[in-house]
């Protein structure tokens, strides 16, 4: 049942969920910087990291710090400073130990802060937890929902790098050249995540 | 190589940017404190209301278990059925229901009290009556599937393309015949 | 400063510098509430009240804050105006908290605000800040307000939930859709921005409050540095 839950949570994230295709977060980074396949690839990465890190330590203080404390109005503040301190920590943690993977990470970091998909993931898994009746949703749920909107936001930002890749070559009409056919083809490339809506209940039925 | 720490340079900074925490944190204790009784008021309210609409013969509830199940009562005192509120899993999110299940055991009213996260027009729609009414005299007794699903027992037709919102509902319903089926027997014995 | 001039900070935000359609700031909010033009005028009026109360805030601070640590003292202070018009809403207008659920609490994240705070507000006297805000948030509600109107009409075939056409395109309520109608409206303001002579912005990123520190710029600046470390 918890394996069952987990595989279900985070399919669900990536496919009918996505954040990017399905719940219009990040949607700077998706159109800003889907340009070319590395760039997409290592600012998603950097993305998930931060997000799994940000709800792995988010998750905990709300349930287990505002929630008995009645101050759960301070969510918005506490999040966001705890994400952008975090950034920070990770960013000199980086620079500091790992310099090669500073190198390819580190300058998406700074941005991450003001990435509403990473705001949105540390208080939707609290909301998810609170809504779910099926079964027990966890710490652990949580960290997997969060991993699977992480690799969601890189599944988007590969693909429409592919398809943004095709139209450079394209002839297209002068006034919709730059960020009109970007999100044209956004459009079409949601389109094709319309068509997962309902196959992770189908697929792994929970009772 | 090595920067001089200027104690001031460091102070300076931390001491104005705690302060600016401190003054955010103290105006939203008061906003909180000013609001949070309205904001209960007003959960309650829309509870209520939705209470009242699924038993339209219900003057006055009694509780029988907080927030989930209510006994509704005429103007005279006596019982004309239940008011059980029930949740699920919809296509965008939580989806809240509240069943009127009558005193013979037969379903007076549904109310989708509760479905913002589902697309507007498609599985929003499943809060309009002409979906909500199909629940009405069937029996608490069977379980009721989305006929799509099932051609036997006790069916309803799925709002047009919402299937998963309409599936939601239908299981919060389910829910709700269930927990009265408990309850019912409960008081049997 | 003279009148003419204020009127000015007031109304750049709601054509020449619409903070949607021509800095293309904010467009999570954008893409996701305007199913609706009711969910879109919500979304609009809140913001604009953060944006209001943050811009006076910051200009009235901006002596005291320390470079050092602006943004996140910005941060802090429209996250705490967030939560407070969060509070009043649920307080007074639940029906608009309901609808716009996660959105709602993710305006901190909009770029317009923090964008509004660093370029004007953090420079600017007090007075200039507010019709400064007051201006980007009309501008931003028009947009919102545009399309919701659009995307209410050809998904639902009604406008405020009052039924005008018989037809219903789904698509267009659903994300698709949102995509879709924004390119159309980005498309329709480039059209009208080179009739008459301006630059037009190509990324998102070119109004964004941290392209500095970060943006396609840093991105491609990145690139390079690879590319050189690798050679």
């Amino acid at each position: 049942m918890l394996v069952k839950s987990l595989v279900a949570v985070f399919l669900a994230a990536i496919l009918t969920e996505n954040y990017v295709l399905c719940k219009f977060l990040g949607i700077c980074p998706f159109l800003g910087v889907s340009k070319k396949l590395n760039t997409a690839v290592g600012m998603s990465v950097a993305v998930t990291f931060v997000m799994v890190l940000a709800t792995a330590v988010t998750y905990p203080i709300y349930m287990y710090i505002l929630v008995p404390s009645g101050i759960e109005y301070l969510q918005t503040v506490l999040f966001i400073l705890i994400i952008a301190g975090l950034v920070q920590l990770v960013e000199i943690i980086l620079k500091k130990y790992m310099p090669p993977l500073y190198q390819s990470l580190g300058i998406y970091l700074p941005l991450i802060t003001t990435n509403c998909a990473v705001l949105g993931v540390t208080m939707l898994v609290l909301q998810k937890a609170d809504s779910t009746t099926a079964y027990d949703y966890t710490y652990l749920h949580a960290l997997v929902n969060a991993l699977g909107a992480g690799i969601g936001f890189l599944v988007a930002m590969v693909m429409f790098a592919g398809v943004r890749g095709r139209l450079e070559s394209a002839d297209i009409p002068k006034s919709l050249k730059g960020l009109p056919i970007t999100l044209v083809s956004a459009a079409l490339t949601s389109l094709s995540f319309l068509g997962f809506a309902g196959v992770v209940d189908k697929l792994i039925p929970l009772a | 190589m090595k920067k001089k720490l200027n104690a001031k340079a460091i102070l300076i900074p931390t001491v104005s940017l705690f302060l600016i925490c401190l003054v955010v944190t103290a105006l939203l204790a008061l906003t909180d404190n000013a609001t949070a009784k309205k904001i209960a008021e007003n959960e309650a309210k829309s509870k209520q209301e939705s209470m009242f609409s699924v038993l339209p013969g219900a003057a006055d509830f009694d509780e029988i278990e907080a927030d989930v199940m209510y006994l509704g009562k005429d103007k005279d005192g006596k019982t004309v059925g239940y008011a059980i509120s029930t949740a699920s899993q919809g296509y965008g999110g939580q989806v809240k229901v509240m069943t009127g299940i009558g005193t013979d055991g037969s379903i007076v009213g549904v109310d989708v009290f509760y479905n913002d996260d589902e697309t507007p027009g498609l599985g929003k729609n499943t809060s309009k009556e002409s979906f909500r009414d199909q629940y009405k005299g069937l029996s608490a007794k069977e379980s009721i599937s989305v006929s799509k699903d099932s051609s036997s027992g006790q069916t309803v037709d799925a709002v047009t393309s919402a299937t998963i919102s309409s599936r939601a509902v239908t299981k919060a319903v389910n829910e709700a015949c269930q927990l009265y089926n408990d309850y019912s027997q409960k008081e049997a014995k | 400063m003279e009148k003419r001039s204020y009127l000015k900070e007031f109304t750049k935000g709601i054509v020449k510098e619409n903070p949607v359609l021509c800095l293309v700031l904010g467009t999570c909010p954008t893409l996701a509430v305007t199913t609706s033009a009711f969910n879109a005028i919500g979304m609009g009026v809140a913001a604009t009240a953060v944006l209001i109360c943050s811009n006076a805030v910051i200009s009235a601070l901006r002596r005291f804050i320390p470079d050092k640590v602006r943004i996140p003292a910005y941060i802090t202070i429209i996250a705490g105006f967030v939560t407070i018009v969060q509070m009043i809403v649920k307080a007074y207008a639940p029906a608009i908290n309901d609808s716009l659920g996660i959105y709602l609490p993710l305006i901190v994240v909009n770029c317009i605000i923090l964008g509004r705070a660093e370029m004007f507000a953090g420079k600017n006297p007090v007075i200039p800040s507010i019709l400064d805000g007051l201006g980007m948030g009309v501008g931003f509600t028009a947009a919102l307000l545009l399309m919701g109107i659009i995307r209410e009409l050809l998904g639902s075939g009604a406008i405020f939930g009052i039924q005008l056409l018989p037809v219903q395109i789904l698509i267009f309520i659903l994300p698709p859709g949102g995509f879709f109608v924004f390119g159309m409206l980005i498309m329709l303001a480039n059209k009208l921005n080179t009739r008459a002579g301006k630059k037009v912005k190509s990324t998102p990123c070119d109004g964004c409050p941290m392209a500095a520190s970060c943006s396609q710029k840093s991105c491609e600046n990145g690139e390079k540095e690879a590319a050189e470390n690798v050679g």
